[in-house]
C-alpha cells in the first residue's frame, strides 16, 4: 500500500470532499439513527404519522419489556453461545492452516486456495436440504452443535486465507533466530510467532464471531425448539407474527446491532488495510 | 527440504532422526490437513448427495423415504413457471443490486483515498453496513418503507416529491426499489473495500507525471485510475454478483418473495421449497440449476482472475 501524501487542504478540495462525505454518512447513519430513535418513543407516538424526529421523552419501556421477556432472552444468548463457540472453534483450526499456508511451501498449496474460494461462492440455502438428512441421521439437528459445526466450516475458507495473509505481513527472522538458538519450529510458532499476530488472531475470530451471529438460513432450518433459536431466527419470526409489537422488535433489532457494530469497531482498520482485500466476503 | 533437514539436524542423532524426517516432511501438509477435510467433506459429500437426491420424490413433511423418480424433479422443473420467473426476478435482483452498490461504492473508495481531517471517522461510519445481518438491513427499511407511518414517505412528502404516502410493499416497482435500495445501502462497503485497495495500489508517481505532462483532473481519471482499475472491478464486480445471486436473507425477511412471488429470485424459490414446502427432492433439483449457473459464473470468474492484469 503506498502512502497517500498529504495534500494541503484548499477550499476547491474541501468543497469537493466535505459535502460528499456528509451525505455518505448521513445515508449511512440514517436507518441506523431512525430505528434508535423509533425504539425509544412512547408506544402512543410508535404510530405517529407524520413521525417524530425526536422521541418527545426517552421511554425505555421496550428495552426492558425485551431485556424481561424471556423468549427473546433465549434468542440473545443461543447467538452468544454459538458464535462465541464457533469464533474459538475456528480460530484453533485456522491458525495452524494459516500458519501452514504462509510458511511453508508444498504441492496442492494452490488447489486449496481454490478450493476455498470456490467454497465461498456456494450459497447456504442450496446445502440446506442435504444437510438437514445428513444431520438428522447424525442426531444433530435441534442442537446447537448443528450451528457450530456448519459454521465453523462455512468460515474456515475465508479465516484461513486472512490468517494466512497476516502471518505473511509478519517477517519470519525472529522464528528462525528461535530455531537457530534450538527451539523446535512449533516452540518458535507459539513463543514467538503468535504474540506477535495476535491482533490477527482477534480480527479472524471477530469475523467468524459476525459471520454466526447474523447467520439466518442454517439457523432457521436446522433448529426447531423455540428455546434453542437465534437471534436473526427470532427476528424473522417476530416481523411475521406480531406485527402490534413494533417497538419491542425494533428495540431487538438495535440489541442485536450493538455487539456487531462494537466488534465492527475494533476489525474496521483492517478491512482497508488490504490484508483482507484478497479474500474478501460479503 | 532444507528445513526438514536442519529440524532433524537440532531433534538429534539416532533412530529418532527418521521418525521426525517423516514427519517433519508433511508437517505442513498435517497442519492444513484438519481445514481442508472439513471443508471438502463439508461441502463435497453435500453435493453428491444433493445430486442423488434431486432424483428422488421426497417430501419430508408427507413422506419421510425418498422413492427414487428419476428426471421427473427436473422435468417439472423446466415446466414450471414459477421457476423461470425466479431465473428473470434473479437478474433483476443481481444487476439492481450490483450496479448502485458499484457506483456508490466506487465514490466512497474515491473520497477514502484522499487524505483529509476526519478521513479515519468518515471510513469507521460508512463501512459500517458490512457487518449488518440481512435481517436486520430487511428491519431496518423495511420501517422506513413503511407504507403508512414510513418515515421515507414523509420525507418525500416534505420535500414535495409526492403528495400522498406511497404503500411501497404493495407494489411491485415500489417493492423493488425498497429491497434495492436496502441492498445497496448494506453492499457498497464492499466495493468499497476493494476498490480502495485497488486504488492505494496505485503509485502516486503516476499521477505525478501526468499532472506534468499537463493532464487535468478527469484526464488522471480517465487514463490511469481507471485502466489500473479494470482488474479489481471486474473481479469484484463478478464475485459480487454470485454473492447477490446466492443472497437470501434479506428478500425472504423483507418482503418474503412478494408481492405475488414478484421478489422470489431462484435462492428464495430454494428456500420455500425445501424450508416451507418441505419438498426435498424438488428443492434439490432447483439447487442443482442453481450450482450449474454458479458453476458457469466462477468459470467465468476464474478465467478472467487468471487473464487479470495485476499492476
Amino acid at each position: 500500500m503506498t502512502a497517500q501524501a498529504v495534500k494541503a487542504m484548499t477550499w476547491r478540495r474541501a468543497l469537493a470532499i466535505y459535502p460528499l462525505a456528509l451525505v455518505l454518512v448521513v445515508f449511512t447513519l440514517f436507518p441506523i439513527y431512525w430505528v434508535v430513535n423509533s425504539s425509544l418513543k412512547p408506544a402512543s407516538e410508535l404510530f405517529h404519522f407524520p413521525p417524530l424526529y425526536w422521541p418527545s421523552q426517552i421511554n425505555l419501556r421496550s428495552y426492558i419489556s425485551a431485556i424481561h421477556n424471556g423468549r427473546l432472552a433465549s434468542f440473545y444468548l443461543n447467538s452468544m453461545i454459538v458464535a462465541a463457540c464457533t469464533c474459538f472453534a475456528t480460530l484453533v483450526l485456522v491458525v495452524f492452516a494459516g500458519y501452514s499456508m504462509s510458511r511453508f511451501r508444498f504441492r496442492g498449496k494452490g488447489v486449496i486456495v481454490l478450493m476455498f474460494l470456490t467454497a465461498q461462492m456456494l450459497p447456504a440455502v442450496v446445502l440446506i436440504a442435504p444437510l438437514f438428512t445428513i444431520f438428522t441421521v447424525l442426531h444433530l439437528v435441534n442442537t446447537r452443535w448443528v450451528l457450530i459445526i456448519s459454521y465453523v466450516i462455512s468460515s474456515l475458507p475465508f479465516c484461513v486465507l486472512m490468517m494466512r495473509g497476516f502471518f505473511d505481513s509478519l517477517p519470519q527472522d525472529m522464528e528462525e533466530a528461535a530455531m537457530v538458538d534450538g527451539s523446535s519450529r512449533t516452540g518458535a510458532l507459539f513463543r514467538v510467532l503468535l504474540p506477535l499476530a495476535l491482533p490477527g488472531l482477534v480480527a479472524t475470530s471477530i469475523f467468524a464471531f459476525i459471520d454466526a451471529w447474523n447467520e439466518l438460513i442454517f439457523a432457521v432450518m436446522f433448529i426447531s425448539s423455540t428455546s434453542l433459536q437465534t437471534l436473526p431466527v427470532g427476528l424473522n419470526l417476530m416481523i411475521q407474527e406480531k406485527r402490534t409489537e413494533y417497538g419491542l422488535l425494533l428495540a431487538l433489532a438495535v440489541l442485536a446491532l450493538i455487539p456487531s457494530l462494537f466488534l465492527f469497531g475494533y476489525i474496521q482498520r483492517y478491512l482497508t488495510s488490504g490484508l483482507t482485500a484478497g479474500a474478501v466476503k460479503g | 527440504m532444507a528445513e526438514s533437514m536442519r529440524l532433524s539436524e537440532m531433534a538429534g542423532a539416532g533412530a529418532s532422526q527418521r521418525a521426525a524426517w517423516r514427519i517433519d516432511r508433511l508437517y505442513p501438509q498435517l497442519l492444513v490437513a484438519p481445514v481442508v477435510i472439513l471443508v471438502g467433506v463439508g461441502i463435497i459429500f453435500p453435493l453428491l448427495y444433493l445430486l442423488y437426491m434431486s432424483f428422488h420424490d421426497y417430501n419430508v413433511f408427507y413422506r419421510r423415504v425418498m422413492v427414487f423418480n428419476g428426471l421427473e424433479n427436473y422435468g417439472r422443473l423446466l415446466a414450471d413457471s414459477v421457476f423461470w420467473k425466479a431465473l428473470r426476478v434473479s437478474v433483476t435482483w443481481v444487476v439492481g443490486s450490483v450496479v448502485p452498490q458499484f457506483l456508490v461504492g466506487l465514490v466512497m473508495a474515491l473520497l477514502l483515498n484522499e487524505s483529509f481531517p476526519g478521513r479515519g471517522f468518515v471510513r469507521t461510519i460508512i463501512l459500517l453496513p458490512w457487518v449488518v445481518s440481512g435481517v436486520v438491513t430487511a428491519i431496518l427499511w423495511g420501517w422506513m418503507f413503511d407504507g403508512t407511518i414510513g418515515v421515507i414517505n414523509d420525507l418525500l412528502m416534505k420535500t414535495h416529491f409526492i403528495t400522498l404516502p406511497v404503500p411501497w410493499a404493495a407494489r411491485v416497482p415500489t417493492t423493488w426499489v425498497m429491497v434495492l435500495v436496502a441492498n445497496t445501502w448494506r453492499g457498497a462497503p464492499f466495493f468499497a473495500i476493494i476498490l480502495l485497495a485497488a486504488l492505494q495500489a496505485i503509485s502516486p508517481e503516476l499521477y505525478e507525471a501526468a499532472t506534468v505532462d499537463g493532464a487535468d483532473r478527469w484526464q488522471r481519471f480517465r487514463l490511469i485510475t481507471l485502466p489500473m482499475l479494470v482488474n479489481a472491478i471486474v473481479l469484484s464486480t463478478l464475485l459480487r454478483a454470485i454473492w447477490t445471486f446466492n443472497f437470501v436473507d434479506l428478500i425472504w425477511t423483507l418482503t418474503h418473495g412478494g408481492p405475488m412471488m414478484e421478489t422470489q429470485t431462484l435462492a428464495v424459490q430454494v428456500l420455500q421449497s425445501a424450508y416451507t414446502d418441505g419438498e426435498f427432492g424438488y428443492a434439490a433439483a432447483l439447487s442443482v440449476s442453481f450450482v450449474l449457473i454458479l458453476i458457469l459464473f466462477s468459470a467465468l470468474y476464474w478465467r478472467l482472475n487468471r487473464l487479470g492484469y495485476q499492476p
